[in-house]
């Protein structure tokens, strides 16, 4: 058998400018169990809005043509937002492409017997409908519940700086479980959770303790796709490659 | 740190492969496992014994919860995702009955290909199946294959062992296997494996066609994600 030595890498498109080096952050090698090759989009820029980074797409089909020459496994992207273009990246390359923990939506919920699903972001104005669909789904179909850390100065600081500090870690996890919690107070048949940013995973371990509840994000995702290609079938095994 | 979280998964009676890969082997996770048998289970062959055994599989799963586990799964899947969604309303934590419940997601990774549905028999896959998992065949191009048809599966089918020269014969007829669906469908972007015992040669198959195979493993690996996935992967970076 030829083992790990084979392993196809995750392709990151990333933004241009400074992202956060920080673990659970798609720019931090310390995220990801397996290889990483990121490739910069040239002239993007953080959107803000859906229609920010709609306006990206033919930097992005053109980067992902670039990425896919690299021999990568499975193509991602550093921003959540870039899933509303899930359908149209997916069509340009063969390579498996996984934008959102939005993809996973409608299995997700099966699995939780049908309850509702709490979304969670940055900026609750830049996520609904339009990226439901782009993720293959609709809320008419899957009860949703949407959140965000946007009006939280801790969450607005870590936007900024794109550094987690220890003291600011404290208030970025307090911050976000309180989204979590008041969410769960609002509907208390949520079952799961599903982060649709990239930023939050760096804090979301905290949110799986406190509320008891799983959170699948872009990280649970990417583990999944990248899984298609390396799942050994004994813990032992993986050992002692 | 937080304790790991346990996998909890409801098997059948009777003996089941103690074989790295297989739900029965605590060697196949790398989280802890709490097994239950179902008693008065047995392999169901048809949709009338699914039904007729969701009261002992809910009893079953309700007690498994209450020991704490945070994933419920079985270790047959096949017809038993037809109970996929009482037993997840009947407890909170995620339920997983069957790998093709993920199979509209990944299509989603790779629109435009078709995906290659891995079965024992290629009779336990029919549309009842695809809709209880959320599909139909009719919305996702597929292509069937069967081990069924090799010694060597039967053999391990029936004897539930894997000695070292079965394990050669199992791998080489499942990538053949593979192998003659690429060929009759050169648009097959991943293949999807339904069958629990494929699990300890399916990398054998990944690393021979090279494309993505997901399994009943690789979807629990997901669900037991949602309880536990530390911002940093690498052992030994703190978090």
């Amino acid at each position: 058998m030829t083992p790990s030595a084979s392993r196809p890498p995750l392709g990151i498109l990333m933004l241009e400018g400074k992202m956060a080096d920080v673990p659970g952050c798609m720019a931090c090698e310390a995220t990801f169990p397996y290889p990483v090759i990121r490739h910069v989009v040239k002239g993007s820029r953080t959107p803000m809005s859906a229609e920010e980074a709609w306006a990206m797409l033919p930097l992005y089909v053109d980067a992902a043509r670039e990425l896919e020459g690299m021999g990568v496994g499975a193509m991602t992207a550093n921003c959540g937002l870039i899933a509303l273009m899930q359908k149209e990246l997916a069509a340009t390359v063969t390579t498996p492409v996984v934008t959102s923990g939005l993809l996973l939506v409608p299995a997700l919920h099966r699995m939780i017997g049908g309850r509702r699903v709490g979304i969670l972001t940055f900026f609750t104005h830049a996520v609904g409908e339009r990226n439901y669909n782009a993720s293959g789904w609709s809320s008419q179909d899957i009860p949703v519940a949407l959140g965000g850390v946007g009006e939280h100065e801790s969450w607005l600081e870590f936007l900024r700086t794109k550094e987690v500090p220890d003291s600011l870690r404290t208030r970025l996890e307090a911050d976000l479980v309180g989204v979590a919690r008041q969410m769960l107070a609002e509907h208390p048949d949520i079952g799961g959770f599903v982060s649709e940013c990239t930023m939050l995973p760096t804090c979301l371990q905290a949110v799986r303790e406190e509320t008891g509840l799983p959170v699948w994000d872009i990280l649970t995702a990417l583990d999944f796709a990248m899984s298609g290609s390396h799942r050994p079938a004994g813990v032992m095994a993986e050992v002692l490659v | 740190m937080a304790a790991q979280p346990r996998l909890g998964v409801l098997l059948l009676e009777g003996k089941m492969a103690q074989v790295s890969g297989c739900m029965a082997c605590t060697d196949t996770f790398p989280y802890p496992v709490v097994y239950k048998v179902v008693p008065g289970s047995k392999p169901p062959s048809s949709p009338e014994q699914v039904e007729a055994m969701v009261p002992l599989y809910v009893e079953a799963a309700r007690e498994l919860e209450r020991e704490g586990i945070d994933v419920l799964t079985d270790n047959c899947n096949g017809l038993m995702v037809l109970m996929q969604d009482q037993l997840a309303a009947a407890v909170k934590v995620p339920v997983v009955t069957s790998s093709l419940m993920l199979v509209p997601e990944i299509q989603r990774m790779m629109p435009g290909r078709r995906i290659g549905l891995l079965a024992f028999y290629a009779s336990a896959l029919n549309e009842q199946v695809y809709n209880a998992c959320g599909w139909s065949a009719k919305d996702i191009p597929t292509a069937v294959g069967e081990v069924g048809g090799s010694e060597a599966w039967l053999e391990f089918l029936r004897t539930k062992e894997i000695p070292p020269e079965l394990r050669l014969r199992l791998e080489a007829d499942l990538i053949a296997v593979g192998r003659r669906m690429v060929e009759e469908n050169p648009d097959i972007g991943a293949f999807v494996s339904e069958c629990t015992l494929m699990p300890p040669v399916l990398q054998a198959l990944r690393d021979a066609l090279r494309l993505p195979v997901y399994d009943n493993l690789t979807l629990l690996d997901l669900a037991v994600a949602g309880r536990f996935r530390p911002a940093a992967a690498l052992s030994g970076v703190s978090c």
